[in-house]
Protein backbone atom coordinates (compact mmCIF):
# COMPACT_ATOMS: atom_id res chain seq x y z
CA UNK A 1 0.00 0.00 0.00
CA UNK A 2 2.83 2.22 0.83
CA UNK A 3 4.74 1.97 -2.25
CA UNK A 4 1.52 2.45 -4.29
CA UNK A 5 0.92 5.63 -2.38
CA UNK A 6 4.14 6.50 -3.18
CA UNK A 7 3.89 6.44 -6.76
CA UNK A 8 0.36 8.07 -6.73
CA UNK A 9 1.38 11.53 -8.01
CA UNK A 10 4.38 10.91 -9.66
CA UNK A 11 6.49 8.31 -10.92
CA UNK A 12 9.81 7.46 -9.01
CA UNK A 13 13.06 4.86 -9.68
CA UNK A 14 13.95 2.70 -6.68
CA UNK A 15 16.07 3.70 -4.29
CA UNK A 16 13.66 7.42 -4.56
CA UNK A 17 10.75 5.14 -3.19
CA UNK A 18 13.12 3.72 -0.28
CA UNK A 19 14.36 7.24 0.83
CA UNK A 20 11.19 8.65 0.73
CA UNK A 21 9.95 5.70 2.72
CA UNK A 22 12.23 6.20 5.15
CA UNK A 23 12.16 10.10 5.79
CA UNK A 24 8.33 9.83 5.61
CA UNK A 25 8.17 7.48 8.30
CA UNK A 26 10.67 9.31 10.74
CA UNK A 27 12.98 6.64 9.54
CA UNK A 28 10.62 3.37 10.47
CA UNK A 29 10.17 1.87 7.42
CA UNK A 30 13.60 0.85 6.34
CA UNK A 31 13.09 -0.97 3.69
CA UNK A 32 16.05 -2.98 1.96
CA UNK A 33 16.31 -3.22 -1.96
CA UNK A 34 15.77 -6.83 -1.58
CA UNK A 35 12.47 -6.70 -0.16
CA UNK A 36 11.71 -3.07 -2.48
CA UNK A 37 12.05 -4.99 -6.26
CA UNK A 38 10.28 -8.20 -5.62
CA UNK A 39 7.44 -5.75 -4.55
CA UNK A 40 7.72 -3.63 -7.79
CA UNK A 41 7.87 -6.50 -10.03
CA UNK A 42 4.37 -8.42 -8.43
CA UNK A 43 2.94 -5.31 -8.92
CA UNK A 44 4.32 -4.92 -12.45
CA UNK A 45 3.38 -8.42 -13.16
CA UNK A 46 -0.59 -7.72 -11.75
CA UNK A 47 -0.43 -4.62 -13.89
CA UNK A 48 -0.50 -1.99 -10.64
CA UNK A 49 2.18 -0.44 -12.07
CA UNK A 50 4.27 -0.16 -15.52
CA UNK A 51 7.89 1.19 -15.50
CA UNK A 52 10.01 2.99 -18.14
CA UNK A 53 13.74 3.20 -18.40
CA UNK A 54 14.81 7.02 -18.67
CA UNK A 55 17.51 7.91 -21.08
CA UNK A 56 21.15 8.05 -19.92
CA UNK A 57 22.75 11.41 -19.39
CA UNK A 58 26.37 12.06 -18.79
CA UNK A 59 27.81 9.81 -16.67
CA UNK A 60 24.28 9.06 -15.20
CA UNK A 61 22.82 5.66 -16.20
CA UNK A 62 19.58 5.26 -17.33
CA UNK A 63 16.95 4.79 -14.83
CA UNK A 64 14.12 2.65 -13.65
CA UNK A 65 10.93 4.83 -12.71
CA UNK A 66 7.22 3.20 -11.87
CA UNK A 67 4.41 4.92 -12.39
CA UNK A 68 0.75 4.33 -11.02
CA UNK A 69 -1.54 2.80 -13.33
CA UNK A 70 -5.28 3.32 -13.50
CA UNK A 71 -5.63 -0.30 -12.00
CA UNK A 72 -3.22 0.40 -9.18
CA UNK A 73 -4.95 3.59 -8.53
CA UNK A 74 -8.15 1.64 -7.73
CA UNK A 75 -6.48 -1.13 -6.32
CA UNK A 76 -5.14 1.45 -4.09
CA UNK A 77 -7.67 3.30 -3.28
CA UNK A 78 -9.10 -0.35 -2.18
CA UNK A 79 -6.74 -0.83 -0.03
CA UNK A 80 -6.80 2.55 1.64
CA UNK A 81 -10.60 1.85 2.32
CA UNK A 82 -9.50 -1.76 4.04
CA UNK A 83 -7.16 0.02 5.88
CA UNK A 84 -9.47 2.57 7.37
CA UNK A 85 -11.81 0.08 8.32
CA UNK A 86 -9.34 -1.91 9.99
CA UNK A 87 -7.89 0.76 11.85
CA UNK A 88 -10.73 2.06 12.84
CA UNK A 89 -12.24 -0.87 14.24
CA UNK A 90 -8.77 -1.41 16.19
CA UNK A 91 -8.84 1.87 17.62
CA UNK A 92 -12.24 1.69 18.68
CA UNK A 93 -11.63 -1.71 20.68
CA UNK A 94 -8.20 -0.28 22.04
CA UNK A 95 -11.01 2.73 23.51
CA UNK A 96 -13.68 0.56 24.93
CA UNK A 97 -10.55 -1.71 26.67
CA UNK A 98 -9.34 1.64 28.12
CA UNK A 99 -12.85 2.38 29.16
CA UNK A 100 -13.53 -1.05 30.76
CA UNK B 1 26.82 -2.55 -4.35
CA UNK B 2 29.23 -2.95 -6.38
CA UNK B 3 29.31 -5.51 -9.73
CA UNK B 4 30.72 -8.37 -7.98
CA UNK B 5 27.77 -8.37 -5.54
CA UNK B 6 25.22 -7.68 -8.53
CA UNK B 7 26.56 -10.60 -10.41
CA UNK B 8 26.46 -12.72 -7.10
CA UNK B 9 23.18 -12.10 -7.16
CA UNK B 10 21.98 -12.38 -11.62
CA UNK B 11 23.93 -15.44 -11.42
CA UNK B 12 21.74 -17.21 -8.78
CA UNK B 13 18.05 -15.94 -10.02
CA UNK B 14 15.82 -18.35 -11.12
CA UNK B 15 13.87 -16.25 -13.94
CA UNK B 16 14.10 -15.66 -17.87
CA UNK B 17 17.59 -14.44 -19.36
CA UNK B 18 15.30 -11.16 -20.44
CA UNK B 19 14.41 -10.55 -17.01
CA UNK B 20 17.59 -11.46 -15.51
CA UNK B 21 19.40 -8.42 -17.20
CA UNK B 22 16.87 -6.15 -16.60
CA UNK B 23 17.57 -6.71 -12.96
CA UNK B 24 21.20 -6.18 -13.23
CA UNK B 25 20.62 -3.18 -15.31
CA UNK B 26 18.28 -1.78 -12.47
CA UNK B 27 20.56 -2.69 -9.51
CA UNK B 28 23.38 -1.11 -11.61
CA UNK B 29 21.35 2.06 -12.18
CA UNK B 30 20.74 2.21 -8.38
CA UNK B 31 24.37 1.80 -7.55
CA UNK B 32 24.80 5.40 -7.91
CA UNK B 33 22.77 6.48 -5.41
CA UNK B 34 23.64 4.37 -2.64
CA UNK B 35 26.87 5.90 -0.12
CA UNK B 36 29.56 3.55 0.99
CA UNK B 37 28.27 3.61 4.27
CA UNK B 38 24.18 2.21 2.80
CA UNK B 39 26.51 -0.40 0.98
CA UNK B 40 27.88 -2.11 4.45
CA UNK B 41 24.35 -2.01 5.58
CA UNK B 42 22.74 -4.11 2.21
CA UNK B 43 21.38 -7.39 2.59
CA UNK B 44 23.35 -10.47 1.45
CA UNK B 45 23.80 -11.74 -2.07
CA UNK B 46 21.58 -15.01 -0.93
CA UNK B 47 19.50 -13.51 0.96
CA UNK B 48 18.30 -10.85 -1.60
CA UNK B 49 18.23 -14.13 -3.99
CA UNK B 50 15.87 -15.67 -1.82
CA UNK B 51 13.63 -12.59 -1.95
CA UNK B 52 13.73 -11.83 -6.10
CA UNK B 53 13.35 -15.83 -6.21
CA UNK B 54 10.46 -15.83 -4.36
CA UNK B 55 8.84 -12.88 -6.27
CA UNK B 56 8.31 -14.66 -9.62
CA UNK B 57 5.69 -14.92 -11.28
CA UNK B 58 4.64 -18.41 -12.33
CA UNK B 59 4.77 -17.34 -15.93
CA UNK B 60 8.56 -16.02 -15.63
CA UNK B 61 9.50 -19.12 -13.54
CA UNK B 62 8.00 -21.29 -16.48
CA UNK B 63 10.19 -19.32 -18.66
CA UNK B 64 13.34 -19.98 -16.98
CA UNK B 65 12.66 -23.56 -16.94
CA UNK B 66 12.43 -23.73 -20.71
CA UNK B 67 15.74 -21.28 -21.10
CA UNK B 68 17.35 -24.28 -19.16
CA UNK B 69 15.78 -27.02 -20.51
CA UNK B 70 16.74 -25.15 -23.53
CA UNK B 71 20.77 -24.85 -22.38
CA UNK B 72 20.87 -28.61 -21.59
CA UNK B 73 19.36 -29.91 -24.67
CA UNK B 74 21.83 -27.06 -26.77
CA UNK B 75 24.71 -28.82 -24.73
CA UNK B 76 23.51 -32.08 -25.65
CA UNK B 77 23.28 -31.31 -29.45
CA UNK B 78 26.69 -29.54 -29.45
CA UNK B 79 28.48 -32.28 -27.60
CA UNK B 80 26.60 -34.75 -30.53
CA UNK B 81 28.08 -32.75 -33.16
CA UNK B 82 31.21 -32.72 -31.51
CA UNK B 83 31.79 -36.70 -30.95
CA UNK B 84 29.98 -36.88 -34.89
CA UNK B 85 33.18 -34.84 -35.93
CA UNK B 86 35.37 -36.81 -33.46
CA UNK B 87 34.55 -39.95 -34.92
CA UNK B 88 34.36 -38.78 -38.47
CA UNK B 89 37.92 -37.21 -38.31
CA UNK B 90 39.19 -41.11 -36.38
CA UNK B 91 37.51 -42.88 -39.46
CA UNK B 92 39.27 -43.34 -42.38
CA UNK B 93 38.76 -42.26 -45.53
CA UNK B 94 39.50 -43.80 -48.97
CA UNK B 95 39.82 -42.76 -52.58
CA UNK B 96 40.82 -44.55 -55.68
CA UNK B 97 45.17 -43.52 -55.52
CA UNK B 98 44.50 -42.43 -59.21
CA UNK B 99 42.23 -39.41 -58.08
CA UNK B 100 44.59 -38.74 -55.26
CA UNK B 101 46.56 -35.02 -55.46
CA UNK B 102 49.37 -36.10 -53.10
CA UNK B 103 50.64 -39.29 -54.06
CA UNK B 104 51.44 -40.31 -58.04
CA UNK B 105 49.93 -43.74 -58.59
CA UNK B 106 52.95 -45.04 -60.63
CA UNK B 107 55.59 -44.17 -58.01
CA UNK B 108 53.66 -45.77 -55.32
CA UNK B 109 53.03 -49.28 -57.00
CA UNK B 110 57.00 -49.35 -58.14
CA UNK B 111 57.60 -48.71 -54.20
CA UNK B 112 55.45 -51.18 -53.32
CA UNK B 113 56.81 -53.68 -55.38
CA UNK B 114 60.08 -52.67 -54.12
CA UNK B 115 59.50 -53.93 -51.01
CA UNK B 116 57.95 -57.00 -52.32
CA UNK B 117 61.39 -57.76 -53.86
CA UNK B 118 63.25 -57.17 -50.98
CA UNK B 119 60.52 -58.89 -48.49
CA UNK B 120 60.91 -62.07 -50.95
CA UNK B 121 65.07 -62.09 -50.66
CA UNK B 122 64.55 -61.62 -47.33
CA UNK B 123 66.67 -58.16 -47.40
CA UNK B 124 65.58 -56.59 -44.28
CA UNK B 125 68.34 -54.01 -44.12
CA UNK B 126 67.32 -52.58 -47.41
CA UNK B 127 63.20 -52.41 -46.22
CA UNK B 128 64.61 -50.37 -43.18
CA UNK B 129 66.38 -47.88 -45.22
CA UNK B 130 62.98 -47.30 -46.89
CA UNK B 131 60.66 -47.01 -43.43
CA UNK B 132 59.64 -44.78 -41.44
CA UNK B 133 60.76 -44.72 -37.80
CA UNK B 134 58.16 -46.95 -36.55
CA UNK B 135 58.75 -49.85 -39.36
CA UNK B 136 62.32 -49.53 -38.64
CA UNK B 137 61.72 -50.01 -34.71
CA UNK B 138 59.57 -52.82 -35.91
CA UNK B 139 61.98 -54.21 -38.53
CA UNK B 140 64.15 -54.59 -35.49
CA UNK B 141 62.22 -56.04 -32.73
CA UNK B 142 60.77 -58.75 -35.15
CA UNK B 143 61.67 -61.82 -37.04
CA UNK B 144 59.81 -61.71 -40.46
CA UNK B 145 61.33 -64.98 -41.33
CA UNK B 146 59.67 -66.84 -38.27
CA UNK B 147 56.74 -65.63 -39.56
CA UNK B 148 56.78 -66.32 -43.39
CA UNK B 149 57.92 -70.06 -41.62
CA UNK B 150 54.00 -69.67 -39.99
CA UNK B 151 52.40 -69.54 -43.32
CA UNK B 152 53.86 -71.63 -44.83
CA UNK B 153 57.18 -73.62 -44.73
CA UNK B 154 58.35 -72.95 -48.47
CA UNK B 155 56.41 -70.25 -49.97
CA UNK B 156 58.57 -70.98 -53.22
CA UNK B 157 59.57 -68.82 -56.03
CA UNK B 158 57.05 -66.04 -56.79
CA UNK B 159 55.05 -66.86 -59.81
CA UNK B 160 52.14 -63.67 -60.34
CA UNK B 161 50.91 -60.80 -58.86
CA UNK B 162 47.16 -60.77 -59.35
CA UNK B 163 45.19 -57.66 -58.91
CA UNK B 164 46.39 -54.31 -57.20
CA UNK B 165 43.99 -52.31 -55.51
CA UNK B 166 45.27 -48.67 -54.43
CA UNK B 167 43.68 -46.01 -52.21
CA UNK B 168 44.47 -42.45 -50.40
CA UNK B 169 43.61 -43.30 -47.30
CA UNK B 170 43.59 -40.07 -44.79
CA UNK B 171 42.59 -40.79 -40.81
CA UNK B 172 43.20 -38.42 -38.36
CA UNK B 173 44.46 -35.57 -40.19
CA UNK B 174 47.73 -37.77 -41.87
CA UNK B 175 46.86 -39.12 -45.34
CA UNK B 176 48.57 -42.51 -46.45
CA UNK B 177 48.61 -44.52 -50.06
CA UNK B 178 47.86 -48.17 -49.31
CA UNK B 179 48.19 -50.76 -51.73
CA UNK B 180 46.79 -54.39 -51.55
CA UNK B 181 48.30 -57.00 -53.67
CA UNK B 182 47.62 -60.52 -54.33
CA UNK B 183 50.68 -62.46 -55.21
CA UNK B 184 50.82 -66.26 -56.27
CA UNK B 185 53.89 -68.30 -54.92
CA UNK B 186 54.39 -71.86 -55.74
CA UNK B 187 53.47 -72.92 -52.88
CA UNK B 188 51.02 -70.55 -51.37
CA UNK B 189 48.94 -67.56 -52.10
CA UNK B 190 49.80 -63.93 -50.12
CA UNK B 191 47.59 -60.64 -50.02
CA UNK B 192 49.81 -57.83 -49.01
CA UNK B 193 48.95 -54.64 -47.55
CA UNK B 194 51.51 -52.19 -47.60
CA UNK B 195 50.77 -48.57 -46.57
CA UNK B 196 53.41 -45.39 -47.06
CA UNK B 197 53.62 -42.03 -45.71
CA UNK B 198 53.57 -38.58 -48.13
CA UNK B 199 57.64 -39.28 -48.09
CA UNK B 200 56.30 -42.72 -49.72
CA UNK B 201 58.45 -44.64 -46.71
CA UNK B 202 57.04 -47.34 -45.84
CA UNK B 203 54.78 -47.20 -42.78
CA UNK B 204 52.60 -50.38 -42.80
CA UNK B 205 53.32 -53.88 -43.54
CA UNK B 206 50.68 -56.85 -43.32
CA UNK B 207 50.41 -60.16 -45.10
CA UNK B 208 47.77 -62.90 -45.02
Amino acid sequence: MLVLKLLEKEEKYGYQIISELKEKSNQRFLLKEGTLYPILYRLEDDKYVESRWSEAEGKRVARKYYVLTAEGKQALKEIQNLWQDISSSVAMIMEEADHE
Amino acid sequence: MNRKYINQIIRKLKCSKKKREEIRKQLISEMEDISQDEMQSLESPAELVEEFNGSFSEEEKKKYKKEKLMKIVGLILLLLVLAAGMIWWLLPKQIWLEDSKVFDANAVKMQAELVLEYFDQDDYESLKKISNDEMREFFNTHDLRSNKVLIAENWGRQETVGKVYMFEVKQMGKKSAVVQMNVQYENTNITYTISFNRDMELAGFWMK
